[in-house]
């Protein structure tokens, strides 16, 4: 073997990649979910994996954690081949750890008991060791820079923490590759950025991150290369600093994206506004007041906890309201006195989806007409009615597949979003109040759902969007108001704002957030 | 529904926690109320009922007798915790346990069999039981209030075929009644071995692995796989404790009487989840846990005691039972809603003072 032969050096090389995928392909039942994909991570490097839902992300997530046998290909961790069916035991043995979106710890069980529960209890005499627990959990925190004490119940700790725990846990099992699934999903923009730091400064000492993110920009900022994946095939693996955010979201959509900027759209004056909203109160808010005019939308932003999403449970019932009034097109309006009624034509399209806004179990078609009723009159439908304007709501909507009768747990995440939207834009509602409306969306339905919000702003209806994505807000909203704390600090008209301005204006100053 | 949707013991968050200051276990924490309370309505049970009728509550023989009354409650309260720790429920434990009693009994009387033979046979039914209801969860993904209410009817059944609806009873061997009639230190045998049941039970739940493990399956299912922890096998080694708990208890029981009526146990099933709902709010409040219900049995056993000395009629311990059900469950929901209260007032006192901070 003669130096600089070119075979070593490709070894070398390898030997040095943290995690290499070549040629994985995986089909489920004649659908391609994975077509020879390759995948190249090196120790210290951030690396991004995009691509819009169904692209073939988890499938290959998956296969290299061992929970899903390849058709072909092969995944090497480290430089050590891995047999094509291998489990999850020895994945983890090698050094890859999966961040999953929902972090799996246990809420009921603390900290420390958390990481013992996968690095195993330290014992004296076959009893826990409590002090040699907390020792050991102390120490895995700080290699995520976090210093909570370790007999906190998850449960009590902010989502951000829990992820930092979640990281803490597997660097604890000597992980030196982490796979992130989403770990930015529900943090607003501030404690996004804080994971990143940490994220950065654990590639600083070597262990390789792959980061799977809806959040495109985001990972343009933190990512050293990023690998796309469309309909099951990679279709570009870069360096991130060569990239700008709408080349990139074209590769994941696979056509130039309709870019979100507008121009500059003047509400028709009107006396009376649709919803007027007067030195409203709750104790987690400083009392405000604003005005919403008939096809305008007004978007309410700021970190999570900042209170804007507490302004949409108000506006509609879910929150109690403790003082001041509320108009609907000038009469009294007070939604906490008893339900919504259909007559108010007030709809809230809530932040979790399965939970709050759709029945997953049943079909499209039962969840867009879950009374039995039509959404306008009181008209009860036959079947075949109701399956006919179904399919008419579905396409309007884009979503995919446009099947009535097929069980929304089937659907994705953009596509049941689009659903619930559907459901109440059916209603025609007056006021609309949407809040986090595009979390866990991927790029293509977030533009879907955008449009037909501003379909039904241009056809007159009010929309109080609630939501922490200052990036959609800045594309949606008529008028801006950034609460901070639980008050409202401005009011601007979209034109006036920058991004840039508005992660300013929502985060304040760093020392007065940071805990 | 799962055991922990019926009080979702962890529901509670508090997001401000990271503000908290170190909390080694103390003896008197904030939670000092919730935990200890239940122990002081112990106390004030018994110094009141022994007040009202100094003569008869308020006697060594007296107290001697509650313990010892208690004892098969305490075993099927045990067999039902500990499925609740998992998440899920155990509702054929009264069955099992009487089931057991049963077939120690007719085995010994009617057929002869002797001691060691009969007890292994009833342990051996209950294990097997157990071991059937473990599988029907984690294999067949039965419900598990479904599966052991379907499995304890059919050992309902069997109990009364096996005793033609007769009871059972006549002269028993010494062999038998030595079990459960001895003394130990002052204490009665049935007491001793609830006592040392109860002690090892607390040892692993509290300080052991496999405790940790098993509140961590009940917390999060899908988080303790991922976390290694084969929740599966886990579970059916909880049913096959608690049946083996109940069955302990049937075979006490039997031995301490001398025979067996083929309709006991049901009627303790309410005491039994009683216990366990009224413990989850006491020593580790939110968790179900063994000293808690262990102190919350004989929180019931002094209140229906003491009442019934009194001299109130015979159907106030049910009724009790069923109200002590609902006061626990009230209670830890409760519990829970203060808690949440204490987070949110937290949570607004931080936002006031990030307000004040980024005005200076």
């Amino acid at each position: 073997m003669t130096l600089g032969d070119p075979q070593t050096a490709a070894r070398d090389e390898n030997e040095t990649l943290a995690l290499q995928v070549t040629g994985l392909t995986k089909v489920y039942g004649g659908e391609v979910a994975l077509a020879d994909a390759d995948l190249r991570v090196g120790r210290g490097e951030i690396h991004g994996l995009l691509g819009a839902n169904g692209a073939g992300k988890s499938t290959l997530v998956k296969i290299v954690g061992g929970a899903e046998p390849q058709d072909a290909g092969t995944v090497r961790l480290g430089g050590v081949t891995l047999p094509p069916h291998h489990r999850p035991a020895a994945v983890a043995a090698l050094g890859l750890a999966i961040i999953h979106q929902d972090r799996a710890l246990s809420p009921g069980l603390t900290i420390a008991e958390n990481i013992a529960l996968v690095v195993g209890f330290p014992r004296r005499r076959r009893l826990i060791d409590r002090k040699a627990l907390r020792e050991l959990a102390q120490a895995a925190l700080q290699r995520v820079g976090m210093r909570t004490d370790v007999d906190t119940l998850v449960s009590d700790l902010p989502i951000a923490e829990q992820t930092l725990v979640a990281i803490a846990r597997a660097l604890a099992q000597q992980a030196d590759i982490l796979i992130l699934d989403e770990p930015t999903a529900n943090l607003g923009a501030f404690d996004a950025q804080r994971l990143y730091e940490r994220i950065r400064d654990l590639a600083a000492q070597g262990v390789a991150c792959v980061l799977i993110s809806h959040a495109l920009d985001e990972c343009l900022t933190v990512c050293d290369r990023v690998t796309v994946l469309r309909d099951g095939a990679v279709v570009a693996s870069r360096p991130a600093a060569g990239l700008t955010g709408r080349e990139l979201a074209a590769l994941v959509v696979g056509q130039d994206v309709t870019t979100t900027e507008r121009e500059r759209r003047e509400i028709p004056a009107s006396a009376i506004p649709r919803l007027s909203v007067r030195d409203i109160g709750h104790e987690r808010l400083v009392p405000l007041s604003f005005d919403i005019a008939p096809g305008e939308i007004l978007g309410v932003t700021g970190l999570p906890d900042s209170g804007h999403l507490l302004v949409g449970e108000i506006v509609c019932g879910v929150a109690a309201m403790d003082g001041g009034e509320m108009t609907l097109d000038g009469s009294p309006y007070r939604p906490t006195e008893r339900p919504l009624y259909r007559s108010d034509r007030v709809a809230y399209v809530p932040p979790d989806r399965v939970r709050d806004g759709l029945a997953v179990d049943l079909t499209a078609r039962e969840n867009l007409f879950l009374d039995g009723r039509t959404p306008v009159s009181n008209a009860r439908l036959s079947r075949r009615e109701e399956a006919r304007q179904a399919t008419a709501v579905l396409m309007e909507s884009s979503v995919r597949p446009a099947d009535p009768e097929a069980p929304l747990s089937t659907l994705s995440g953009g596509n049941m979003q689009k659903v619930l939207l559907a459901k109440w834009l059916a209603t025609r509602p007056r006021l609309l109040v949407l809040a986090e409306p595009t979390v866990g969306v991927d790029i293509g339905a977030r533009e879907d759902l955008y449009s037909r919000v501003r379909w039904a702003r241009d056809n007159g209806m009010s929309i109080l969007l609630t939501s922490s994505d200052l990036e959609e807000t800045l594309a949606l909203s008529d008028r801006i108001l950034v609460m901070r704390y639980g008050e409202a600090i401005a009011e601007y008209d979209r034109e006036e704002l920058t991004l840039d301005q508005l992660t300013a204006l929502t985060t304040g100053t760093r020392e007065g957030h940071l805990p | 529904m799962t055991a922990q949707d019926a009080m979702s013991p962890t529901s509670a968050t508090s997001p401000s926690a990271s503000a908290r200051p170190s909390r080694p276990r103390r003896l008197f924490g904030p939670n000092a109320l919730s935990t200890y309370s239940l122990v002081g309505v112990l106390v004030v049970l018994f110094v009141g009922f022994s007040l009202a009728r100094p003569e008869s509550f308020g006697t060594v023989d007296n107290f001697r007798a509650i313990l010892n009354n208690q004892v098969t409650v305490v075993f099927l309260a045990m067999a039902v915790t500990l499925p609740l720790v998992v998440g899920e429920f155990d509702l054929s434990v009264a069955s099992t346990f009487g089931l057991s009693q049963m077939l120690t009994v007719g085995l010994v009387l009617q057929h002869g069999v002797p001691v060691v033979w009969a007890i292994g046979a009833a342990m051996g039914m209950s294990a097997l039981v157990g071991l059937a209801n473990g599988i029907a969860v984690t294999r067949f993904g039965i419900n598990s209030f479904i599966a052991t209410l379907a499995s304890g009817s059919i050992m309902t059944g069997a109990t009364l075929g096996y005793s033609k609806g007769e009871s059972v009873y006549g002269a028993a061997p010494k062999a038998l009644t030595d079990i459960s009639r001895g003394e130990l230190l002052g204490l009665k045998l049935p007491v001793v071995y609830a006592a040392v049941m109860v002690l090892a039970l607390a040892v692993v739940m509290y300080r052991m692995p496999l405790g940790r493990r098993m509140y961590a399956i009940g917390s999060n299912k899908r988080a303790a796989v991922l976390s290694g922890v084969p929740a599966g096998s886990y579970i059916v080694l909880t049913f096959v404790s608690s049946s083996l708990l109940a069955g302990a208890g049937g075979v006490i029981l039997g031995a301490s009487i001398g025979a067996a009526t083929p309709d006991t146990g049901n009627s303790l099933l309410i005491s039994a989840f009683a216990g366990a709902f009224l413990g989850a709010t006491a020593i580790t409040p939110g968790r179900f846990n063994i000293m808690g219900t262990l102190v919350a049995v004989y929180v019931v056993g002094v209140a229906v005691a003491g009442l019934q000395q009194i001299g109130v009629a015979l159907w106030v311990e049910p009724v009790f039972n069923g109200a002590m059900l609902f006061v626990a469950v009230g209670l830890s929901s409760w519990t829970a809603k203060q808690r949440k209260r204490r987070a949110e007032r937290a949570r607004i006192r931080e936002l006031e003072n990030r307000r004040e901070e980024a005005a200076v």
